[in-house]
């Protein structure tokens, strides 16, 4: 089969309603795009044909950003960069951070909530706070909170023809972020952590070790280093041909310490 | 089977209707329609050569669909032509050397023209934010040395004094 050949049919709804039509008459043959930054690379390869893409860009209600008190929803279809010139970026400094090392400015351009959450890469930022701060996905089925929706990689988090609509992102509290790339920008992330702070007790959520991000119970700064050796005993370890789960740790050790250190 | 279908899209001012299979990227439509400043380079959204700006904001055209730019506004360096900011653009790189075999330079210009609107680049013109800008486009010959230079050349010219 030549690449290109798939899909034979693109749609773009205009609500969520019609989405929801288009995925029932597609009997579970249908891809949802939206920014692609993720999903283009392997349908233009051919290694995945399906036979209807549905864009869920115009779909206006999925593309609003909501500051409530006490809580932010944001749309699937919102972009990073949308989210980084928001209201959020203040409010949410740690996501903020967290997102600016997602890719180059054009990737953020296209990239969505929505994209990031489904195509579940086990480091992948956005997941890791939504699991810092304890958020939610709202789908068109059910609200499910992000630690019941982090599962491993290639488990199913969604049930058929279900679509995540948005997020819902808590206050962040005290929580602070700090990752590594593997080259200085634009690189690929190696270990990332959330750290949130509470007198002399600390939280730590790592991605980079695990086949998900992992959230510690509070424990004393001076555990943290036990604490992170202990993910990969509970959860199975992330294979990385570049980084050693040994060399990981160091960097997740680091970047915990660096992480309180600095405050930011 | 493919379903090839009509796209109308807004690119460089004119209107213009293709038809394109639900699978051709904004930047195989855009060379069909003979714009070859959008470069197939890596075609994985990594060397940044097929740049454009969509809807004003700098995209992978390699890894943005035509279908999904239907209705959109697109520009490419050939819209800059008429421009006397590109003018300024491309002075600032010949001056600084800025430009080698050329094959980046349309995605290079594309992102130095989004950092250059951007309403806050008066506070950013140092060369940690001009290099991050700029990690967007690989450049095999030139290396980034001159390009900083020229983008912080014309970073300081304040080509968009109308932007608040």
């Amino acid at each position: 089969m030549s690449a290109h050949a798939a899909p034979w049919r693109f749609s773009a709804p205009h609500s969520v309603l019609e989405l929801e039509r288009l995925l029932l008459a597609g009997d579970g043959c249908c891809v949802l795009i939206a920014g692609g930054q993720s999903v283009l690379p392997g349908l233009l390869a051919g290694k995945r044909q399906p036979a209807h893409l549905i864009d869920i860009t115009k779909i206006d209600e999925l593309r609003r950003i909501e500051v409530r008190s006490g809580s932010t929803r944001m749309g699937a279809a919102v972009t990073l960069t949308e989210i980084l010139e928001s209201i959020v970026a203040t409010s949410h400094s740690c996501l903020a951070r967290a997102l600016s090392y997602v890719g180059t400015r054009p990737i953020r351009n296209r990239a969505t909530v929505g994209g990031s959450l489904a195509w579940a890469d086990p480091r992948a930022e956005l997941r890791l706070i939504l699991l810092a701060l304890r958020g939610a996905i709202h789908t068109n089925r059910r609200t499910v909170p992000a630690a019941d929706f982090i599962k491993g990689v290639d488990q199913k988090e969604l049930l058929n023809n279900e679509v995540i609509l948005g997020v819902e992102l808590p206050e962040q509290g005290s929580l602070n972020f700090g990752e590594m790339l593997d080259r200085n920008s634009a690189g690929r992330a190696v270990v990332l952590v959330a750290v949130e702070t509470k007198v002399a007790m600390i939280r730590i959520t790592v991605g980079g070790l695990a086949d998900r991000p992992v959230t510690s119970p509070w424990v004393q700064r001076a555990s943290a280093l036990n604490w992170l050796k202990s993910v990969t005993a509970e959860y199975p370890p992330l294979h990385d041909p570049f980084h050693s789960l040994h060399y990981r740790l160091a960097v997740a050790g680091v970047l915990v310490e660096r992480t309180l250190g600095t405050g930011q | 089977m493919t379903h090839d279908a009509p796209i109308q899209m807004c690119v460089n001012g004119e209107e213009i209707t293709e038809t394109a299979a639900p699978l051709t990227t904004l930047a195989s439509f855009l060379r069909k329609v003979g714009l070859k400043s959008v470069r197939l380079g890596c075609e994985e959204g990594v060397c940044g050569s097929c740049s454009v700006l969509l809807g004003g904001r700098s995209v992978r055209s390699c890894l943005t669909l035509a279908a999904q730019s239907q209705g959109a506004s697109v520009q490419t360096v050939e819209g800059f032509t008429h421009d006397p900011k590109l003018r300024a653009m491309q002075d600032a790189f010949i001056t600084h050397f800025a430009a080698q075999c050329g094959f980046c330079t349309g995605g290079m210009l594309v992102i130095v023209a989004e950092y250059l609107a951007d309403r806050t680049v008066r506070d950013h013109i140092d060369e940690a934010t001009i290099r991050e800008r700029l990690n967007a486009v690989v450049c095999r010959c030139t290396g980034y040395q001159q390009i900083v230079a020229a983008v912080r050349s014309l970073a300081l010219q304040n080509l968009f004094p109308n932007v608040s």
